[in-house]
Protein backbone atom coordinates (compact mmCIF):
# COMPACT_ATOMS: atom_id res chain seq x y z
CA UNK A 1 0.00 0.00 0.00
CA UNK A 2 1.14 3.18 -0.96
CA UNK A 3 2.10 5.98 1.81
CA UNK A 4 0.40 8.94 0.96
CA UNK A 5 1.60 12.47 1.77
CA UNK A 6 -0.68 15.26 2.61
CA UNK A 7 0.84 17.18 0.37
CA UNK A 8 0.29 15.20 -2.75
CA UNK A 9 -0.95 16.78 -5.62
CA UNK A 10 -4.48 16.35 -6.96
CA UNK A 11 -3.02 14.08 -10.37
CA UNK A 12 -0.95 12.48 -7.96
CA UNK A 13 -3.79 10.84 -5.36
CA UNK A 14 -5.54 9.89 -8.93
CA UNK A 15 -2.70 8.04 -9.81
CA UNK A 16 -2.57 6.47 -6.01
CA UNK A 17 -6.46 5.92 -6.17
CA UNK A 18 -6.67 4.27 -9.98
CA UNK A 19 -3.56 2.29 -8.50
CA UNK A 20 -5.65 0.48 -5.77
CA UNK A 21 -5.78 2.61 -2.98
CA UNK A 22 -8.96 3.90 -2.11
CA UNK A 23 -8.02 6.22 1.11
CA UNK A 24 -6.35 8.71 -1.89
CA UNK A 25 -9.67 8.99 -3.38
CA UNK A 26 -10.63 10.17 0.04
CA UNK A 27 -8.38 12.63 0.62
CA UNK A 28 -8.77 14.07 -2.88
CA UNK A 29 -12.91 14.62 -2.27
CA UNK A 30 -11.64 15.79 1.36
CA UNK A 31 -9.55 18.67 -0.41
CA UNK A 32 -12.28 19.98 -2.33
CA UNK A 33 -15.17 19.24 -0.27
CA UNK A 34 -15.70 22.88 1.62
CA UNK A 35 -15.06 24.56 -2.23
CA UNK A 36 -17.53 22.26 -3.78
CA UNK A 37 -20.21 22.60 -1.40
CA UNK A 38 -19.78 26.14 -0.63
CA UNK A 39 -20.19 26.81 -4.47
CA UNK A 40 -23.49 24.29 -4.49
CA UNK A 41 -24.62 26.42 -1.66
CA UNK A 42 -23.88 29.32 -3.01
CA UNK A 43 -26.43 28.73 -6.47
CA UNK A 44 -29.31 26.76 -4.54
CA UNK A 45 -29.40 28.60 -1.81
CA UNK A 46 -30.78 26.03 0.34
CA UNK A 47 -28.56 23.46 2.77
CA UNK A 48 -30.62 20.22 2.19
CA UNK A 49 -30.80 20.81 -1.67
CA UNK A 50 -27.29 21.30 -1.52
CA UNK A 51 -26.31 18.58 0.61
CA UNK A 52 -28.05 15.93 -1.66
CA UNK A 53 -26.26 17.61 -4.93
CA UNK A 54 -23.20 17.54 -3.08
CA UNK A 55 -23.56 13.81 -2.94
CA UNK A 56 -24.53 13.90 -6.20
CA UNK A 57 -21.70 15.12 -7.47
CA UNK A 58 -19.11 13.44 -6.07
CA UNK A 59 -20.33 9.91 -6.98
CA UNK A 60 -20.93 10.80 -10.62
CA UNK A 61 -17.10 12.18 -10.44
CA UNK A 62 -15.79 8.88 -9.13
CA UNK A 63 -18.14 6.99 -11.14
CA UNK A 64 -16.48 8.90 -14.21
CA UNK A 65 -12.93 8.10 -12.86
CA UNK A 66 -14.16 4.37 -12.20
CA UNK A 67 -14.82 3.98 -15.99
CA UNK A 68 -12.04 5.59 -17.14
CA UNK A 69 -13.44 8.16 -18.65
CA UNK A 70 -11.45 11.25 -17.09
CA UNK A 71 -8.80 12.96 -18.72
CA UNK A 72 -5.96 14.32 -16.71
CA UNK A 73 -5.64 17.70 -17.41
CA UNK A 74 -4.35 19.01 -14.60
CA UNK A 75 -7.86 20.76 -13.36
CA UNK A 76 -9.50 18.33 -11.31
CA UNK A 77 -11.82 21.06 -8.85
CA UNK A 78 -12.61 22.99 -12.29
CA UNK A 79 -13.97 19.47 -13.25
CA UNK A 80 -15.67 18.62 -10.80
CA UNK A 81 -17.31 21.68 -10.03
CA UNK A 82 -18.53 21.64 -13.36
CA UNK A 83 -20.13 18.20 -12.51
CA UNK A 84 -21.34 20.45 -9.45
CA UNK A 85 -22.72 23.25 -11.79
CA UNK A 86 -24.20 20.67 -14.29
CA UNK A 87 -25.99 18.69 -11.26
CA UNK A 88 -27.50 22.44 -9.68
CA UNK A 89 -29.10 22.85 -13.64
CA UNK A 90 -30.47 19.81 -13.61
CA UNK A 91 -32.27 20.29 -10.54
CA UNK A 92 -33.52 23.96 -11.36
CA UNK A 93 -34.87 22.22 -14.58
CA UNK A 94 -36.93 19.31 -12.52
CA UNK A 95 -37.75 22.63 -10.36
CA UNK A 96 -39.19 24.33 -12.85
CA UNK A 97 -42.41 24.84 -11.62
CA UNK A 98 -41.61 26.68 -9.04
CA UNK A 99 -42.11 30.17 -9.32
CA UNK A 100 -38.87 31.22 -6.79
CA UNK A 101 -35.87 30.11 -9.26
CA UNK A 102 -33.36 33.19 -9.01
CA UNK A 103 -31.67 34.73 -10.92
CA UNK A 104 -28.42 33.08 -10.34
CA UNK A 105 -29.52 29.73 -12.09
CA UNK A 106 -29.17 31.91 -15.63
CA UNK A 107 -26.24 33.90 -16.70
CA UNK A 108 -23.20 30.97 -16.12
CA UNK A 109 -21.83 32.50 -19.21
CA UNK A 110 -17.92 31.79 -17.97
CA UNK A 111 -18.60 28.43 -17.99
CA UNK A 112 -18.19 26.20 -20.51
CA UNK A 113 -21.25 23.72 -22.38
CA UNK A 114 -18.80 20.83 -23.09
CA UNK A 115 -19.48 17.80 -21.16
CA UNK A 116 -16.55 17.78 -18.69
CA UNK A 117 -15.76 13.91 -19.30
CA UNK A 118 -13.25 13.40 -22.43
CA UNK A 119 -10.80 15.99 -24.06
CA UNK A 120 -9.60 15.50 -27.46
CA UNK A 121 -6.69 17.20 -28.57
CA UNK A 122 -8.71 19.63 -30.34
CA UNK A 123 -10.14 20.40 -26.72
CA UNK A 124 -6.84 20.46 -25.22
CA UNK A 125 -5.72 23.41 -27.88
CA UNK A 126 -8.38 25.36 -27.43
CA UNK A 127 -7.96 24.94 -23.75
CA UNK A 128 -4.20 26.42 -23.87
CA UNK A 129 -5.89 29.37 -26.13
CA UNK A 130 -8.10 30.23 -23.31
CA UNK A 131 -5.26 30.15 -20.67
CA UNK A 132 -3.12 32.47 -23.15
CA UNK A 133 -6.15 34.58 -23.10
CA UNK A 134 -6.76 34.92 -19.77
CA UNK A 135 -3.37 35.40 -18.86
CA UNK A 136 -3.50 38.40 -21.47
CA UNK A 137 -6.71 40.15 -19.65
CA UNK A 138 -5.14 39.80 -16.18
CA UNK A 139 -2.26 42.35 -17.47
CA UNK A 140 -5.16 44.56 -18.35
CA UNK A 141 -5.89 44.89 -14.43
CA UNK A 142 -5.01 48.13 -12.41
CA UNK A 143 -1.48 47.12 -10.87
CA UNK A 144 -2.62 46.50 -7.49
CA UNK A 145 -5.10 44.20 -8.43
CA UNK A 146 -3.17 42.47 -11.32
CA UNK A 147 -0.44 42.10 -8.18
CA UNK A 148 -2.60 40.40 -6.09
CA UNK A 149 -3.51 37.83 -9.12
CA UNK A 150 -0.31 37.45 -9.65
CA UNK A 151 1.05 36.59 -6.13
CA UNK A 152 -2.06 34.14 -5.76
CA UNK A 153 -2.62 32.10 -9.12
CA UNK A 154 1.04 32.12 -9.82
CA UNK A 155 2.90 32.32 -6.79
CA UNK A 156 0.62 30.18 -4.78
CA UNK A 157 0.69 32.41 -1.53
CA UNK A 158 -2.21 32.39 0.97
CA UNK A 159 -4.45 35.87 1.61
CA UNK A 160 -2.18 36.73 4.62
CA UNK A 161 0.96 35.85 3.00
CA UNK A 162 -0.39 38.34 -0.20
CA UNK A 163 -1.38 40.93 2.43
CA UNK A 164 2.47 40.65 4.47
CA UNK A 165 3.89 40.82 1.18
CA UNK A 166 1.99 43.51 -0.33
CA UNK A 167 2.60 45.37 3.13
CA UNK A 168 -1.64 46.05 3.26
CA UNK A 169 -3.93 44.67 5.67
CA UNK A 170 -5.48 41.73 5.32
CA UNK A 171 -8.79 43.24 4.75
CA UNK A 172 -7.12 45.57 1.53
CA UNK A 173 -5.90 42.46 0.77
CA UNK A 174 -8.88 40.45 0.02
CA UNK A 175 -11.34 43.48 -1.56
CA UNK A 176 -8.02 44.11 -3.74
CA UNK A 177 -8.48 40.22 -4.89
CA UNK A 178 -12.41 40.92 -5.16
CA UNK A 179 -12.27 43.37 -7.79
CA UNK A 180 -9.77 41.38 -9.32
CA UNK A 181 -12.05 38.89 -9.57
CA UNK A 182 -14.96 40.74 -10.48
CA UNK A 183 -12.73 42.55 -13.20
CA UNK A 184 -11.90 39.68 -15.02
CA UNK A 185 -14.98 38.17 -15.18
CA UNK A 186 -16.66 40.83 -17.09
CA UNK A 187 -13.62 41.23 -19.22
CA UNK A 188 -14.16 37.02 -19.96
CA UNK A 189 -17.56 37.89 -20.54
CA UNK A 190 -16.80 41.27 -22.92
CA UNK A 191 -14.61 38.83 -24.90
CA UNK A 192 -16.89 35.81 -25.13
CA UNK A 193 -14.72 33.13 -23.27
CA UNK A 194 -15.82 30.48 -21.93
CA UNK A 195 -13.46 29.20 -19.19
CA UNK A 196 -12.65 24.64 -20.08
CA UNK B 1 -22.37 49.17 1.44
CA UNK B 2 -19.42 49.50 -0.04
CA UNK B 3 -17.03 46.53 -0.69
CA UNK B 4 -14.75 46.97 2.18
CA UNK B 5 -17.30 47.74 4.78
CA UNK B 6 -18.66 44.71 3.78
CA UNK B 7 -15.48 42.81 4.43
CA UNK B 8 -14.86 44.70 7.56
CA UNK B 9 -18.70 43.69 8.47
CA UNK B 10 -17.81 39.60 8.20
CA UNK B 11 -14.27 40.33 10.43
CA UNK B 12 -12.82 38.88 7.61
CA UNK B 13 -9.06 39.62 8.79
CA UNK B 14 -9.58 37.85 12.14
CA UNK B 15 -9.90 34.18 9.97
CA UNK B 16 -6.82 32.39 9.25
CA UNK B 17 -8.50 29.84 7.34
CA UNK B 18 -8.04 30.04 3.74
CA UNK B 19 -11.66 28.80 2.81
CA UNK B 20 -13.25 31.49 5.51
CA UNK B 21 -10.82 34.35 3.75
CA UNK B 22 -12.33 32.67 0.31
CA UNK B 23 -15.66 33.24 1.36
CA UNK B 24 -14.94 36.65 2.24
CA UNK B 25 -13.75 37.50 -0.99
CA UNK B 26 -16.77 36.09 -3.05
CA UNK B 27 -19.51 37.10 -0.91
CA UNK B 28 -21.56 34.38 -1.97
CA UNK B 29 -20.79 34.93 -5.79
CA UNK B 30 -20.91 31.22 -7.00
CA UNK B 31 -19.04 32.56 -10.62
CA UNK B 32 -16.34 34.22 -8.95
CA UNK B 33 -15.99 30.68 -6.76
CA UNK B 34 -15.64 29.13 -10.01
CA UNK B 35 -12.91 31.58 -11.50
CA UNK B 36 -11.05 31.72 -8.72
CA UNK B 37 -10.80 27.57 -8.65
CA UNK B 38 -10.21 27.68 -12.82
CA UNK B 39 -7.33 30.07 -12.01
CA UNK B 40 -5.73 27.98 -9.84
CA UNK B 41 -5.89 24.93 -11.25
CA UNK B 42 -4.90 26.61 -14.53
CA UNK B 43 -2.32 29.05 -12.89
CA UNK B 44 -0.99 27.70 -9.84
CA UNK B 45 1.61 24.55 -9.41
CA UNK B 46 0.77 21.98 -6.56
Amino acid sequence: MINISQGASDQKLLEYYLAGNKEAISQLIERHSSRVYDYIRMMVKDAQVADDIYQETFIKAVRVIDEGRYKENGKFLSWVMRIAHNQVIDHFRAEKQNKNITPTTAGYDILAQASPAEKSIEDRLVGEQIEADVRKLITFLPDEQQEVVRLRYYDGLSFKEIAEHTEVSINTALGRMRYALINLRRMIKEKDIALE
Amino acid sequence: MGEVDYLKKRNCARSEDEELLLRCVVCDDAELLFLDSWLRDSFTQQ
